[in-house]
């Protein structure tokens, strides 16, 4: 697919300025800040399950890192996507297609924050940490967005590997290593993304196909997606186990994640068997809302556990009694 | 009489308006403001490190005495 050049979007734009259109709020909004709410949320719960002890100053300064990487990452994704960011009413109100940030300047903030990010991590928190934050900007940039997301439908399972590495980055900021546990942490995120990406995909499969994205309804329909949708299901739900079956959450823990485990296999399996195309999407829009409410209530858990030293280890936990 | 290099640098300079000037003033006052974070982020970071090694040097010197 051609690539879209600064000129070309600020001659696409109209009669802007080369340079300097856009206000600080447009700056943070390639941050995608939505997404990075939910990156420091995942990091701080990998900060809080990590064994030892970490000073509130280190620990803020990681999260903020963390923050501003994952922010960098965005900023340097809505450069390299912005020709097909225009053409996506999702995406088309964003900084650059709209002409208030130009190409050129968003990808040199991104590149700016993301280089200033893993240093800052790396000298005040600790170079795991901080190698890991590296990890994870560039597998978002090189392997999601400029490999993976226009080249096969299987984008989003490997790519969403970049949106599983925060709770290791803050149990790493911790520690200064990776364990098994931060390792299942990864894991949940991980299987957790295909269902819940793929079912915003199943009503949002139009605006993909029209700038060729291929999204798995594009590309495989949308009776393969239902279908996958409930295998990564089945498999995600076993995953979220793990915490509890490995002893480094408890009784809690466990009970949540199976009632909401049972939960999202409904809805998974209702959408799988759905009927009408109307019906379908509704089913579509409410499994993808709950996914995002599953992971939260999740990683909820595991914080309240640990924070207020509730976890009471299963009988049969590796490494208990 | 402009030369070439003149025109070139008066296509490639944006119009300044109010609007731009304003934006162009609330960008340098973010930039001062995290740069200004920033200190305070390595200033604190570099007390709490001499604070854990200062303890620690306390510890050895007990154990050792």
């Amino acid at each position: 697919m051609p690539r879209t050049t600064a000129q070309d979007l600020s001659l696409r734009a109209g009669p802007l300025p080369e340079m300097g259109a856009g206000s600080p709020a447009d700056y943070f909004e390639l941050l995608k800040p939505r997404v990075m709410s939910l990156v420091i949320f995942t990091a701080l719960v990998g900060l809080v399950l990590a064994p030892g002890h970490i000073h509130p100053v280190i620990a803020f300064t990681a999260l903020l890192c963390v923050a501003v990487g994952a922010g960098a990452s965005g900023a340097l994704n809505m450069w390299y996507d912005a020709d097909i960011d225009a053409k996506m009413e999702r995406t088309k109100g964003r900084p650059i297609p709209s002409g208030r940030v130009t190409a050129l300047e968003a990808a040199s903030f991104g590149a700016v924050l993301a280089v200033g990010s893993v240093v800052t991590m790396g000298i005040l928190v600790n170079w795991a940490a901080a190698s890991l934050l590296a990890l994870t900007i560039g597998f978002y940039l090189f392997i999601y967005t400029m490999w993976l997301k226009r080249s096969t439908p299987q984008n989003i399972v490997i790519g969403g590997a970049a949106g599983a590495f925060p709770p290791m980055i803050g149990w790493a900021a911790v520690t200064g290593s990776v364990s098994i546990e931060s390792i299942v942490l990864f894991l949940i995120i991980f299987m957790w993304t295909p269902p819940h990406f793929w079912a915003l995909s199943l009503y949002r499969c139009g605006d993909y196909a029209k700038v060729g994205v291929p999204m798995l309804p594009v590309v495989a329909g949308e009776r393969e997606t239902r279908k996958q949708i409930l295998i990564y299901s089945w498999l995600l739900v076993p995953v979220t186990l793990l915490p509890g079956v490995l002893g480094f959450a408890g009784e809690l823990y466990t009970g949540i994640a199976l009632v909401l485990g049972t939960l999202f296999l409904a809805g998974a399996t209702a959408l799988w068997r759905s009927g009408s195309d109307e019906g379908r999407e509704k089913i579509a829009k409410r499994l993808f809302g709950y996914s995002i409410l599953y992971l939260f209530l999740l990683y909820s858990t595991l914080l309240i556990e640990h924070g207020f030293g509730l976890v009471r280890p299963l009988s049969f936990a590796l490494g208990h009694g | 009489m402009q030369d070439d290099s003149d025109n070139r640098y008066s296509i490639a300079t944006p119009h300044w308006t109010p609007e731009l000037l304003k934006r162009r003033r609330q960008r340098s006052v973010a930039i001062g403001l995290v740069l200004g974070a920033m200190v305070i982020l390595f200033f604190s970071v570099t007390i709490v490190r001499l604070q854990a090694n200062i303890a620690a040097n306390h510890a050895i010197q007990h154990t050792e005495g």
